[in-house]
């Protein structure tokens, strides 16, 4: 009898791999569950069927249990597909393979077979990519510490920027100080008007932004004094550098 | 004792189990990855330094190119077109603190380069040779971060703040 790639010989009660070409001569229990699954194939038989078969005094489930375990085991891991466990509660033979049975799961949550563990796995990677994209960094940041000063050509938006770890209250004076600078300005050429100031003082750093008719322009101005001051920021300074008119 | 049942009392094997993890596991670090490549940020700025003589000015040209977790900060100084020299910065994107918008970088070295027949650095680029050696003399490896104070990405532009150094710049969006 051809159970995957075993011969089953009833006749001399042995289970034999064409696979590795080996042969199992059967202990009693293991025989006569085989033979018992085998004489009722492709039918579902109970473990109180398959114990009412076996001698006396191995009469229990762990014994079965571990009967099955063995064929299954000799039968490799091709064939012992072919011995299903059904609900924990029997077992059937099957003639032929079935993808159906190919479990890799058993017990509480038997049943999950590669397909389901395949539809599982994209289902928590489409989770976390969802996930990704309600965190994904934003497009659109607006600064802070916007004031406003109005200017005869309009409204500049100014933005004095602190240093990492300091409060603009530490910059006051150099942020007022560059305030009244654009301030005195005729006209100022930009919308938007950022500054910051190096911990030295010696390098100002200018962003200025502006809407044109050719869409969003902008520039950047460095300032570089030898000493540690802001005094040569003035008005002639700030028309040479193209932020005031 | 060979076991033959490889189940747990609860009747669960437990491979197929762990290998699921793994693999989700493995495509969540993939993911990861590949997002954090994603989130680098190229950048073009251009601007001018005005020293307090009308000779110092220069024309500054600095880009920020990552590449995965590798980053390039490259500062090209020029009077009237003509190349001066460079400075380069290598590191590595260490993480993005999205809440804050900072790129965190981590720079380990520094390369200055003087164009052909030029004798003297120039202020600004002299300024920021001196920093950047206060800070990588001791450790190797620097701390540089690249706060986004203003962006839109529509428009193409970004507002970065570097810490330390405090340089502002107005940049386009690669």
């Amino acid at each position: 009898m051809q159970i995957g790639c075993c011969w089953f010989d009833i006749k001399f009660t042995t289970l034999s791999s064409q696979k590795n070409d080996t042969s199992w001569k059967m202990p009693l229990v293991e025989f006569v569950v085989l033979e018992h699954l085998v004489r009722c194939r492709d039918q579902v038989l109970s473990k109180e069927q398959l114990l009412q078969g076996l001698p006396q005094e191995h009469r229990s489930p762990a014994k079965l249990q571990e009967a099955i375990d063995r064929i299954r085991f000799f039968l490799g891991k091709q064939s012992a597909q072919l011995l299903e466990t059904i609900d924990d509660q029997g077992f059937i033979l099957h003639t032929r393979m079935k993808p159906s049975i190919n479990h890799t799961l058993s017990g509480p949550l038997a049943g999950m077979t590669k397909q389901h563990y395949g539809l599982l796995i994209a289902q928590i990677l489409l989770l976390i990519i969802f996930i990704h994209s309600i965190f994904e960094p934003a497009k659109l940041i607006k600064p802070l510490n916007k004031h406003e000063i109005t200017t005869s050509a309009g409204i500049v938006s100014y933005y004095p920027v602190a240093n990492e770890g300091e409060t603009l209250a530490d910059i006051e004076h150099l942020s007022h100080f560059f305030l009244r600078q654009l301030e005195r300005c005729d006209t100022v050429l930009w919308d938007d008007v950022f500054v910051s100031f190096s911990h030295d003082q010696r390098v100002s750093s200018i962003v200025l932004k502006r809407e044109g008719v050719e869409g969003t322009e902008v520039k950047n101005v460095k300032g570089l004094s030898s000493a540690v001051s802001e005094d040569y920021i003035d008005q002639s300074w700030l028309r040479r550098t193209g932020i005031c008119g | 004792m060979v076991d033959f049942s490889q189940r747990n009392k609860y009747g669960l094997q437990i491979w197929p189990i762990l290998f699921s993890l793994f693999t989700v596991v493995i495509l969540m670090s993939g993911l990861h990855y590949y997002h954090l490549s994603e989130d680098g940020i190229d950048l073009v700025c251009k601007g001018n330094s005005y020293g307090e003589d009308a000779s110092d000015d220069l024309e500054l040209l600095l880009t920020v190119e990552t590449n995965a977790k590798q980053v390039m900060l490259n500062y090209q100084f020029s009077r009237k077109d003509n190349p001066l020299g460079k400075i380069t910065f290598i590191g590595v994107l260490d993480t993005l603190d999205v809440a804050s918008m900072t790129y965190r970088l981590l720079i380990d070295e520094g390369e200055l380069q003087l164009s052909f027949g030029q004798q003297a650095i120039p202020a600004h680029m002299s300024y920021i040779i001196d920093s950047a050696k206060q800070v990588l003399a001791d450790p190797k490896t620097a701390r540089l971060n690249l706060h986004i104070i203003d962006m839109d990405s529509a428009k193409g532009y970004a507002v970065i703040q570097f810490h330390p150094g405090n340089g502002i710049w107005i940049c386009d969006l690669d």
